[in-house]
């Protein structure tokens, strides 16, 4: 159900929901649950399995790693926590109060990210991105960074393959410093050359779109309106956000 | 009658200072099979992205008497087919439709026609039960008749290959040949493939260093071994 939905309506309730989330106040954490039952029923519904989910929005890890300073520059005042003789750690409550939210708040919009990407197809995507008016030139950029991604993968797949069966002793097997500074250096030159490779392959690929007329500019959508039922369901969801924003700012965040 | 490629003096340096065209001149009447011959370097790929002008250079080159400038590009890139040698850089779409539809739909077709022109597109290369599948999962020979299928579907008047026989088995490289010698369209194929040279097109031309070294009957050209020794080409 929720695959065949019009790709500009997931789109622009995924949008919705990213932006409610951010707007909700940092210690809404019912909000927060409400959302996360939201998310998961969608994840059952659309039979991609919430689990699924869960794995893809370990992406979202590294990003949350930048709000990690507020746990130790929050507000004051800091508690101070013996960690050995001589030396505390200065740990701010209501900083690491904000780390959690800002935490929780970027997991929920991945997810929310990751269901849209997994029940909707890649070009779908783009071509609500062109039906909503989003520039031509952003939704190229946003085109060929797919198309380009699977052209990087390539190359560095055939690369490890060569790599792998040229070497004979397994890498891991035993340890010495030198042999690290060597491998180091076999992986730089093998990052220099999927570079190059990449830019050469992505220049063909590049010169065979343009041999049938790809052009920037050129966008080949046939607009149709978008379905009472569609607009049914974009409302009920703004309507079902504006609540939770709502309900949150009630009981005090 | 107009010729259908027409090159004056076409020279290419590429941005590293390696200088692959020398004062090119060629014309191709409409309609002949033309074998683009010659060692490795000599200059082919060069000129066969000249002839849509996806390289641009001093020089000048004619289709069907329409100069190879922006102005004309649209149309001269729909009339002229190219076939690259890996089919991977063709194909970049999650199915084969999508990937045959591409040049229809730029060219801006209506819908109906475009499903049509994919439909005879694939017909024409033995491919009509491919639409939904996925080109990553395809051998070797389907990739390459399905990249030829991306460029019938534009319904070009020229149709220009580079090693349409590089990697095939023998069998796909036979289904290939049968399928070249079908096709109406005038074709130049740059190969190292002589065999494939010799049956299917008429008249062959050697290149070398950047030049034209010789132009002539495939037969007699291919029968010249001294010829084709110079250029290494046996």
């Amino acid at each position: 159900m929720i695959h065949r939905a019009d790709a500009r309506v997931k789109l622009l309730l995924t949008l919705v929901f990213i932006i409610f989330i951010s707007l909700l106040p940092a210690r809404s954490w019912a909000a927060f649950l409400l959302y996360l039952s939201l998310i998961i029923s969608l994840a059952i519904l659309s039979s991609v399995g919430y689990r699924q989910v869960l794995k893809r929005s370990l992406f979202a890890l590294p990003f949350i790693l930048a709000a990690v300073p507020l746990i130790f520059l929050g507000p004051l005042p800091h508690i101070n926590i013996p960690l050995a003789a001589g030396m505390n750690l200065n740990v701010s409550p209501a900083g690491s109060m904000r780390f959690l939210g800002i935490a929780l708040k970027s997991w929920l919009c991945v997810q929310a990210a990751v269901i849209l990407v997994a029940t909707t197809q890649f070009s779908d995507i783009v071509t609500a991105m062109k039906q909503l008016h989003v520039p031509p030139v952003l939704t190229s950029i946003v085109g060929l960074m797919w198309r380009y991604l699977f052209v990087i993968v390539d190359e560095g797949q055939r690369l490890m393959r060569a790599r792998l069966s040229r070497s004979a002793v397994s890498i891991h097997s035993g340890f010495s410093i030198r042999k690290l500074f060597w491998q180091a250096k076999v992986t730089g030159g093998m990052a220099g050359s999927l570079f190059l490779r990449s830019l050469e392959r992505s220049e063909r690929v590049y010169a065979a779109m343009v041999s049938r007329g790809y052009n920037v500019g050129l966008t080949t959508n046939e607009r149709s309106p978008l379905s009472k039922q569609s607009w049914q369901v974009l409302g009920g969801g703004c309507l079902v956000a504006l609540i939770i924003l709502l309900f949150a700012s009630l009981i005090g965040g | 009658m107009v010729p259908i490629i027409e090159i004056n003096c076409l020279s290419f340096t590429y941005p590293d200072g390696t200088q692959a065209l020398r004062e090119i001149n060629l014309i191709v009447e409409a309609g002949e099979k033309i074998a683009l011959v010659g060692p490795n370097g000599a200059g082919k790929s060069t000129l066969i992205l000249h002839l849509n002008g996806i390289l641009d250079s001093s020089g000048q080159v004619r289709i069907a008497g329409l100069q190879v400038e922006k102005e004309n590009l649209k149309t001269i890139r729909s009339s002229v087919g190219l076939v690259f040698q890996n089919p991977d850089d063709q194909l970049f779409s999650p199915t084969i439709y999508e990937d045959v539809a591409y040049g229809p739909t730029y060219l801006g077709l209506d819908k109906a026609t475009i499903q049509q022109r994919v439909e005879q597109a694939l017909h024409e290369v033995g491919m009509s039960g491919y639409v939904h599948r996925n080109p990553y999962h395809l051998s070797g020979g389907e990739k390459k008749r399905a990249a030829i299928a991306t460029v019938l579907s534009m319904q070009p008047s020229i149709l220009v290959f580079d090693e349409p026989s590089a990697g095939l088995d023998p069998r796909a490289r036979r289904e290939l040949m049968e399928l070249l010698a079908r096709l109406p369209q005038t074709i130049v194929i740059a190969t190292h493939d002589l065999d494939l040279a010799l049956r299917l097109t008429g008249r062959t031309i050697v290149m070398d260093n950047g030049m034209i070294a010789a132009d002539g009957p495939t037969s007699s050209i291919l029968g010249n071994a001294d010829l084709l020794l110079e250029h290494g080409l046996r």
